[in-house]
């Protein structure tokens, strides 16, 4: 994986080979890949394609495209930056083209959305999905420690990802069954089970309550979910869309000590600052179990993380590796640990029917 | 750039036993009259942090002056004695024996516990997270056998080198694996083949920072790190206690960076800062026995009140909030050279 020095030594490859990128879908995601793209030596923006007319470029001189067969001719690589429901065909469409994808989470609606996205990925191009938070200062810290190995192996992860929805929440095409697929696990969970998958590899047996108590949209605004592995491994998600107040925090138990990553780095630094607690065990007698052991907190200041994963990819495509990071297998990953989620809490991805009942009787 | 906030339990008298530590300063006294001001080899100098040339005497300490900055207010000893001078009193000074062959024994096993096993752990995760493919460490002048022996100990390097003219024969006779450079670090022909360099408290005491940070990037490959640890100016204790801090004296603190000055430093000598914490937890604690020491010493009432307060939780999260805020007076840093 590129690490943050390689980032911090991008221009020493300015003279490498230059890819022309095209963006399709110019809502909040597209603008910062843009900026992303405009900050890298070895990419150039060829244009935009958007449906809405108001949508222009808000800097460079990028052209803006009226169709999908005229970006497709001038560019190396696509950023798909749409809605759900859009996102597949975009994906597919370029990779059938011939073209590198760096398509945004989530890969779609449903299991099927990244089926088909895969049956598309040849050797020949490079398919890679935006999960950034494996990018984040926090989190590339967590894993180095984990890998390192002095912290042994881990037992139990629980992450709680939640915001407050807003004042425009309830006309957001996210919540739209149609278009988004699913509710706050498939928008913003998604990047906890990811994270859970990353530090962990694979879960077997997935367990999932939902309800959509206060929103009352047709799709969840809040789901716990509960995984074991074979390695009986547990992990713990709580995805909700009626926290009120922005939170992530990620907490790892190993044998031993522990990891808690809080707060997120973002633009608007509603998440809190972003900071890592690593914590030794010290067993104490049990008499006088202080149960306060000796913490160290990381501080961080500076997310990498969008400018971290495109590097990846780009070198994905320079070098001619495959993507392992962030790739199409960990999509579907973790698109079946939602599907099954859903199943377990009564809902339905690909139908798209809320189960009341269901979720009532659980 | 990272801040690094710690939390944990031990005080000042159990790395440096009030009776030991007095006794150090006092021999330390006697030794920089004999090796420095009889020998009349003190030259004035700038600022070390950022250079500027204005500066405002400060205090005096067995009669060298330390200057405040009028720019980033770094504290220095100036005039000061030269790196050759300091190398033969680090070597050969009474009070420097003392502080190898006692204080430093005396608290050996604290000392490991609560800074040594800590500060190389802190090594080894950062070497793995920013410089995974590291395989050479070089440390600039430990003088204290702990260190040696943990250095010696590490298997995550290939290569171990140590450059430092203090080392006797029985610290040479444990080093198996760890490559000996044994004169002063000016010296050393190291030349773009270290990936990893360590540095504690080496630029608190070197005559002419500048020119050993241009070393350390001559030794350094490109992309190198850097760890090391220093007292700041800008820290708490520093700050309230002035010229009453005991741990204020020279030569052993001869630059007293604040942050803003090392900040100004590591940019101005072609280093990027990846971490710049002061995690230091002893600061109230340092002004506490101060104050119980000499009790005139003057502290606005609500400062007293705060250090003085009866339950612990509130001192505790005071220095939590110093760490927090850049003003501890312990610093530890890590560079990469550009």
């Amino acid at each position: 994986m590129v690490s943050i020095k390689e980032l911090g030594n991008l221009s020493m490859s300015s003279a490498a080979k230059k890819y022309r990128c095209g963006i399709i879908g110019y809502g909040y995601m597209g603008k910062i890949r843009q900026a992303v793209i405009e900050r890298h030596p070895q990419l150039e923006l060829a244009g935009i394609l958007d449906p809405e007319e108001q949508a222009k470029p808000q800097s460079g001189d990028a052209r803006f495209f009226s169709s999908f067969d005229e970006l497709i001719r001038q560019v190396d690589i696509v950023f798909v930056c749409t809605p759900n429901s859009f996102s597949p065909d975009f994906c597919v469409r370029s990779l059938n083209a011939g073209k590198h994808v760096f398509c945004e989470k989530p890969p779609g609606r449903n299991l099927s959305d990244i089926r088909r996205i895969r049956e598309a990925e040849t050797g020949e191009v490079k398919l890679m999905f935006g999960f950034n938070h494996r990018f984040h200062p926090g989190i590339l810290k967590a894993k180095s420690l984990v890998a390192g190995g002095r912290m042994g192996n881990i037992i139990t992860l629980r992450g709680v990802y939640g915001k407050s929805g807003g004042k425009n929440f309830q006309k957001s095409w996210r919540n739209d069954k149609a278009i988004s697929g699913g509710g706050i696990l498939l928008d913003q969970g998604i990047h906890m089970l990811d994270l859970f998958c990353h530090f962990c590899g694979d879960f077997e047996n997935v367990k999932c309550f939902a309800n959509n108590t206060y929103w009352k949209f047709d799709l969840e605004d809040n789901a716990v979910v509960i995984l074991q592995n074979k390695a009986t491994q547990i992990a713990c998600c709580t995805s909700s869309a009626t926290l009120w107040k922005h939170t992530f925090f990620l907490h790892l138990t190993l044998e031993e000590g522990y990891l808690v990553v809080e707060g997120l780095l973002s633009k608007t630094g509603s998440y809190g600052r972003e900071k890592l607690i690593v914590g030794k065990r010290q067993f104490e007698d049990e008499a006088d179990a202080l149960g306060n052991p000796s913490e160290e907190v990381t501080y961080f200041d500076r997310d990498l993380s969008w400018d971290l994963e495109v590097e990846e990819f780009v070198k994905c495509i320079e070098e001619n590796r495959k993507v392992t990071l962030s790739s199409s297998a960990d999509a579907l990953k973790v698109m079946e640990i939602i599907e099954r989620a859903y199943a377990d809490a009564g809902l339905s991805a690909q139908e798209g029917n809320y189960n009341e009942e269901h979720c009532r009787i659980r | 750039m990272k801040n690094i906030v710690v939390f944990d339990e031990y005080q000042e008298g159990d790395l440096k036993p009030s009776g030991l530590l007095h006794k150090y300063i006092e021999l330390t006294g006697i030794d920089v009259e004999k090796y420095f001001l009889k020998a009349q080899k003190l030259e004035a100098c700038s600022c070390p942090a950022c250079f500027h040339s204005r500066s405002a005497a400060a205090f005096g300490k067995f009669g060298l002056g330390y200057q405040e900055c009028g720019a980033c207010h770094t504290l220095f000893v100036s005039p000061r004695p030269s790196d050759h001078a300091l190398n033969e009193f680090y070597r050969s000074a009474p009070s420097r024996i003392f502080w190898r062959e006692e204080l430093s024994r005396a608290t050996s096993q604290k000392r490991n516990e609560k800074i040594v096993q800590p500060r190389f752990q802190w090594i080894l995760d950062s070497t793995r997270e920013y410089h995974p493919r590291a395989r050479h460490l070089a440390d600039i002048n430990t003088n204290q056998f702990a260190y040696i022996e943990e250095i010696a100990r590490v298997e995550d390097f290939d290569q171990k080198t140590l450059v430092s003219p203090f080392l006797g024969p029985a610290e040479l006779k444990t080093l198996r694996g760890v490559e000996i450079v044994p004169g002063p670090w000016w010296e050393a022909g190291l030349k773009n083949v270290v990936d990893v360099v360590t540095l504690f408290e080496v630029a608190d005491h070197t005559a002419d920072p500048e020119a050993l940070f241009k070393k350390v990037r001559e030794m350094l490959k490109p992309g190198g790190l850097v760890f090391m640890t220093a007292i700041v100016a800008s820290g708490f204790d520093v700050q309230v206690l002035w010229e009453k801090a005991e741990n204020l004296y020279p030569p052993d603190r001869l630059n007293v960076f604040t942050v803003d000055g090392l900040k100004i430093l590591f940019e101005r000598l072609g280093f990027e800062c990846l971490e710049l914490s002061t995690p230091g937890v002893l600061d109230v604690d340092i002004v506490l026995k101060a104050l119980k020491e000499n009790p005139g010493i003057p502290l606005p009432r609500f400062v007293r009140g705060l250090l003085e307060h009866k339950d612990p939780e509130i001192k505790r999260a005071f220095q939590e909030f110093l760490q927090t805020g850049l003003m501890s007076s312990y610093s530890r840093i890590i560079l990469r050279k550009k």
